[in-house]
C-alpha cells in the first residue's frame, strides 16, 4: 500500500481497527498519495482522508459496477495488460444470455431451486478441445451447498481444459470484455446518485482519482474489511473490485491490489490449512457424494491435465496430502487411501451444525478459541443447541459464556432452560497464550510468521497441539485392537511426532511436515524446497502444498528474522510467503 | 528518609542542580528516581507476533525469572513492538501493546473444570483424567453418529456424532492436526470464523 498512488478504502475503518497497518496508507499519502474513504459512517479514517464519500450501506455493487463502466465506456482501460493477462478476449458460449435478454435473469436459472445451472456461460472452444464430461459444471445448488468457491482460495478456480476461443482484437461481441461492456452500460453516475445517495460530482471525482492513478506509471489499491464481506452481496462486491482492479492493470503490480483486511491473527492460514468442513488443506475440495464417488472422479474434478497453470499438477499435490497423512498405508494400488476419506452431501457449516444440535443428532462439540454464545448470530439458538449435547469441551484462556451458559445464561434467567434438567456435560479446559507455545501465524497477506515459545503455560493451560496430539494417541490406543474397517483411517494415520520430556509434540516437525519431504532410500526425511517437486508416485508427502518451501533445506524459514526483512525491496528474509 | 537539611530547600535544589526552572531533577521524588522500565528488569527477550488481528506486528516478549516461587518458573514482564519487524517498524495500537494483560490476566484459567450432567456448579478433574473421559465420549459418538452409505448406496464413511468451531485464533500446526485427526475420525462438521 505505501507504493499506491490512490488508496480507496471502502467498508473498512482501517485507521482504528488496523492502526499499525495504516501507517502505510499514511506514508503513501506523505508521498502524495490520494486516500479516499467510500463508508456510511464518518470516522477516524474518514477524518485523514482527502475525501469521505458516504454512501448507502449495502449498495456498493452499484458503485463499484458504475466505475466499471466508466473505464469501459471512457476507453481508459490498460489494454497491453487486459489483453495477454485477462479473460477479456476469450470467447464465451453461444447459448449464453445476458440479464438485459431475460429481464434480470441469466441463462441457465433453475426456478426450482433459486440457483443457476452454468453450462451456458462455459467458454467456447476449439473444435479439437478435448471432450469433456457433462460434470464439468457443476449446478449452482450443489455448488453453494459445498461451498464450492472456497476452492478458488488459491489461483482461481480448477478449468477442465486451456483450449479455448479468442479475440484479442475484442470486437466479437461473445468476448467476455464485450459482454461486460453490455452488462455494466446501465449502471450509470445517476444511478449511483439515486441508489448509492453519492452526488453526481463525488463519483465524477472517485472516478477521475481512480483511473487518473492507474496505467503504466500509477497504481491504486483498494481496501475493504468486514464492510464488504459481511454483506448476503459481499462476494459480489469483491469480484466487481477485481474486475475493476484488473481492468486498471492493477492487479499483481507494487501499489496494486485488493487488500483485505482480515481481523483474526490466523484466520488466513485456518482457510489455508482448513478448519473448515468443505476444504482439504491447500484448497483441495473435500469430496462429495455422488459428485467424487471414485478416485478418478475426484481427480477428475480437481486436476485436469488439459488446463494451464498449477491446478494442473493437482494429483501431485493430492498424492502428497494422503502420504503426509497415512504414509505407507497410502498406495498406489488403494488409490492412495483416497477411499479414507468421508464424504460431504451438502453443507456442514456451523449453522447447520447448530441445527442439528437441535435435532439431536450431534451429541459431542468442541469449541476451540472461539464463542458462539455471544459471538455467533442469534445467541440463543447457539445455547439452546449445546444444551442438547451429550458433551461440550471448551478450550479458552478465559471463563466465557460459551463454557457457564448452563448455569447464566439468559434461558436460565428466564426460566426457559433450568440447570438440573441440563444433561450437557462440560469440560473447561484451560488454553494457552500466544507467548506460551511455538508456532506459525499466517497474517493477512499469506506471509507466515514463528512465535517461539516465551514461557511455559501456567497450571493445567495447555496448546490446542498438545491437546489434540495427546487425544489422537488415546483414541488410537483405545481402538488399537479394533478390527473395524471404518477404524483404519485413524489406525494408519502417520501421528508419530518426535516429543519432549513431557510428551508434547513439536511443532516445528508438524511444519516440517506441512512443508514436506522426500523420502530418501535410507528411510530419512529431505524436506522439499517448492511444490514444482511433488510427485505422484508417493515418493513425497506435503500436508499443504501451497506451503511447500517454508522448510526448505531443512531450515524454518517463517522464522527468519533479518531486521527489516533484508536488504532487498521485496524485505523477503522476514518470515515465509 | 534523610535527615532534612537547607541544601533540600527547592529553590537551592534548583540552583544545585542547574535545573533553573523547577521542572526537571530538581523536583522529582525518590519513587520517581528509583523507578524502572519493566523492560529492563527481564533476563531475556524472545521475539512473538501479536495475537489479535492479520496485520501481523512483530512483538518482543520479556521474560522475567520469579524470585522465590518455583524453580525454574518464568514470568512475562512486558511485551513491546519489535522495531526489526518490516510490517510493523516496532509499533502496536492499544490492543497489541495491552497483549501482556491478556497473558497475565487475574481472569485467565489455569485448572481444567468438569460440569456433571445436571449439575449446579463445576468441580475439579485432573487434566489427564479428562483428556481420557473426552477420548472415551469421541469414540462412542464417533460410533452412534457413524454413516457408512447413503440412501443411493454411495459411500459416506463419516460421523455426524462430533462437531468443532474454532481456528482462526490457533496456529497452522494445531489446525493441522485438528483437520488431520477430524477428517481420519471421519468428523466432517468443522467450522472456524473464516466463515462466519
Amino acid at each position: 500500500m505505501a507504493n499506491a498512488d490512490c488508496i480507496v478504502i471502502q467498508g473498512s475503518n482501517m485507521a482504528e481497527c488496523h492502526p499499525v497497518g495504516f501507517q502505510w496508507v499514511a506514508e503513501a499519502k506523505a508521498r502524495g498519495a490520494r486516500v479516499i474513504h467510500i463508508d456510511p459512517r464518518f470516522t477516524r479514517t474518514s477524518a485523514v482522508a482527502d475525501k469521505h464519500i458516504p454512501i448507502r450501506a449495502g449498495s456498493d455493487v452499484v458503485l463499484l459496477g458504475a466505475l466499471i463502466n466508466y473505464v469501459l465506456a471512457n476507453d481508459l482501460w490498460f489494454s497491453e495488460y487486459v489483453i495477454p493477462y485477462t479473460n477479456a478476449a476469450t470467447l464465451v458460449n453461444e447459448g449464453f444470455l445476458d440479464t438485459e435478454d431475460l429481464g434480470g435473469l441469466f441463462s441457465g436459472f433453475d426456478p426450482d431451486t433459486g440457483q443457476y445451472d452454468p453450462t451456458s456461460w462455459a467458454y467456447a472452444q476449439h473444435e479439437d478441445a478435448p471432450e469433456t464430461a457433462d460434470g464439468d459444471h457443476e449446478h449452482g445448488a450443489d455448488a453453494s451447498a459445498r461451498a464450492a468457491g472456497d476452492q478458488h482460495g488459491s489461483g482461481g478456480p480448477v478449468l477442465p481444459h486451456a483450449r479455448v476461443l479468442r479475440d484479442e482484437t475484442l470486437r466479437d461481441p461473445r468476448t467476455v470484455f464485450q459482454i461486460l461492456k453490455r452488462h455494466y452500460a446501465r449502471y450509470t453516475p445517476e444511478m449511483v446518485r439515486d441508489l448509492c445517495g453519492v452526488s453526481l460530482d463525488d463519483f465524477a471525482y472517485l472516478a477521475r482519482s481512480i483511473t487518473e492513478n492507474s496505467g503504466r506509471e500509477r497504481t491504486t489499491c483498494f481496501a475493504y474489511a468486514v464492510g464488504w464481506t459481511q454483506h448476503t452481496l459481499g462476494a459480489q462486491f469483491i469480484r466487481g473490485a477485481a474486475i475493476l482492479q484488473l481492468l486498471l492493470g492493477n492487479m499483481g503490480r507494487p501499489g496494486g491490489g485488493i487488500m483485505a483486511l482480515r481481523g483474526h491473527a490466523s484466520i488466513q492460514g485456518s482457510t489455508d490449512i482448513p478448519t473448515l468442513f468443505n476444504l482439504l488443506p491447500g484448497y483441495l475440495p473435500m469430496p462429495t457424494a455422488g459428485k467424487h464417488d471414485t478416485y478418478s472422479d475426484y481427480l477428475g474434478a480437481a486436476a485436469s491435465k488439459q488446463q494451464k497453470g498449477f491446478w494442473a499438477a493437482a494429483d501431485t499435490y493430492i498424492v502428497s496430502l494422503f502420504k503426509a497423512w497415512w504414509g505407507d498405508a497410502a498406495r498406489a494400488d488403494n488409490d492412495w487411501a483416497y477411499d479414507y476419506l468421508p464424504r460431504l452431501t451438502g453443507p456442514h457449516g456451523t449453522y447447520q451444525t447448530t441445527t442439528a444440535m437441535l435435532a439431536d443428532q450431534v451429541e459431542g462439540y468442541f469449541l476451540l478459541g472461539q464463542n458462539p454464545a455471544v459471538g455467533s448470530a442469534n445467541g440463543r439458538q447457539q445455547r439452546l443447541g449445546m444444551s442438547h449435547l451429550k458433551w461440550l469441551v471448551v478450550r479458552d484462556l478465559n471463563m466465557i459464556e460459551s463454557a457457564t451458559w448452563w448455569k447464566d445464561g439468559p434461558e436460565i434467567a428466564t426460566g426457559e432452560l433450568a440447570t438440573e434438567d441440563i444433561a450437557t456435560e462440560v469440560f473447561f479446559m484451560p488454553a494457552a497464550s500466544h507467548v506460551e507455545k511455538a508456532g506459525t501465524f499466517t497474517q493477512t497477506q499469506r506471509l507466515l510468521q514463528w512465535r517461539h515459545k516465551a514461557i511455559d503455560p501456567p497450571g493445567e493451560c495447555q496448546s490446542e497441539l498438545d491437546f489434540f496430539f495427546q487425544l489422537g494417541q488415546r483414541i488410537r490406543q483405545k481402538l488399537a485392537d479394533s478390527t473395524d474397517e471404518r477404524d483404519r483411517p485413524l489406525l494408519d494415520l502417520t501421528w508419530d511426532y518426535p516429543t519432549d520430556e513431557e510428551g508434547n509434540p513439536s511443532s516445528e516437525a508438524v511444519l516440517a511436515e506441512i512443508n514436506g519431504y522426500r523420502r530418501t532410500d535410507a528411510g530419512g526425511r529431505e524436506p522439499l524446497s517448492s511444490y514444482t517437486e511433488l510427485k505422484t508416485d508417493g515418493s513425497t508427502a506435503a500436508g499443504c502444498w501451497i506451503y511447500t518451501g517454508v522448510y526448505a533445506g531443512g531450515v524454518n524459514h517463517a522464522a527468519d528474522r533479518l531486521p527489516g526483512g533484508g536488504p532487498g525491496r521485496s524485505q523477503s528474509q522476514w518470515g515465509w510467503a | 528518609m534523610t535527615r532534612w537539611s537547607p541544601l533540600q530547600w527547592p529553590v537551592v535544589r534548583q540552583a544545585r542542580s542547574g535545573d533553573v526552572l523547577g521542572r526537571g531533577p530538581a523536583v522529582t521524588s525518590e519513587r520517581t528516581r528509583s523507578m524502572k522500565p519493566r523492560t529492563s528488569t527481564a533476563d531475556r527477550v524472545v521475539q512473538s507476533v501479536c495475537p489479535y488481528c492479520a496485520v501481523g506486528c512483530g512483538q518482543r516478549v520479556y521474560v522475567k525469572r520469579v524470585e522465590g516461587g518455583e524453580v525454574g518458573r518464568e514470568k512475562v514482564v512486558q511485551i513491546e513492538g519489535d522495531p526489526d519487524s518490516p510490517i510493523s517498524r516496532g509499533r502496536l495500537c492499544p490492543k497489541g501493546s495491552a497483549s501482556e494483560q491478556l497473558v497475565n490476566s487475574p481472569g485467565r484459567q489455569t485448572q481444567v473444570l468438569y460440569r456433571a450432567p445436571h449439575a449446579r456448579e463445576w468441580q475439579r478433574l485432573d487434566r489427564d483424567k479428562a483428556i481420557d473421559m473426552v477420548a472415551d465420549r469421541f469414540i462412542e459418538s464417533r460410533r452412534r453418529g457413524w454413516q457408512q452409505r447413503d440412501a443411493k448406496g454411495r459411500l459416506l464413511r463419516r460421523t455426524m456424532g462430533i462437531a468443532a468451531l474454532g481456528g482462526a485464533t490457533l496456529d497452522n500446526e494445531e489446525n493441522y492436526l485438528i483437520k488431520k485427526l477430524f477428517t481420519a475420525a471421519g468428523a466432517v462438521q468443522i467450522e472456524n470464523q473464516a466463515r462466519i
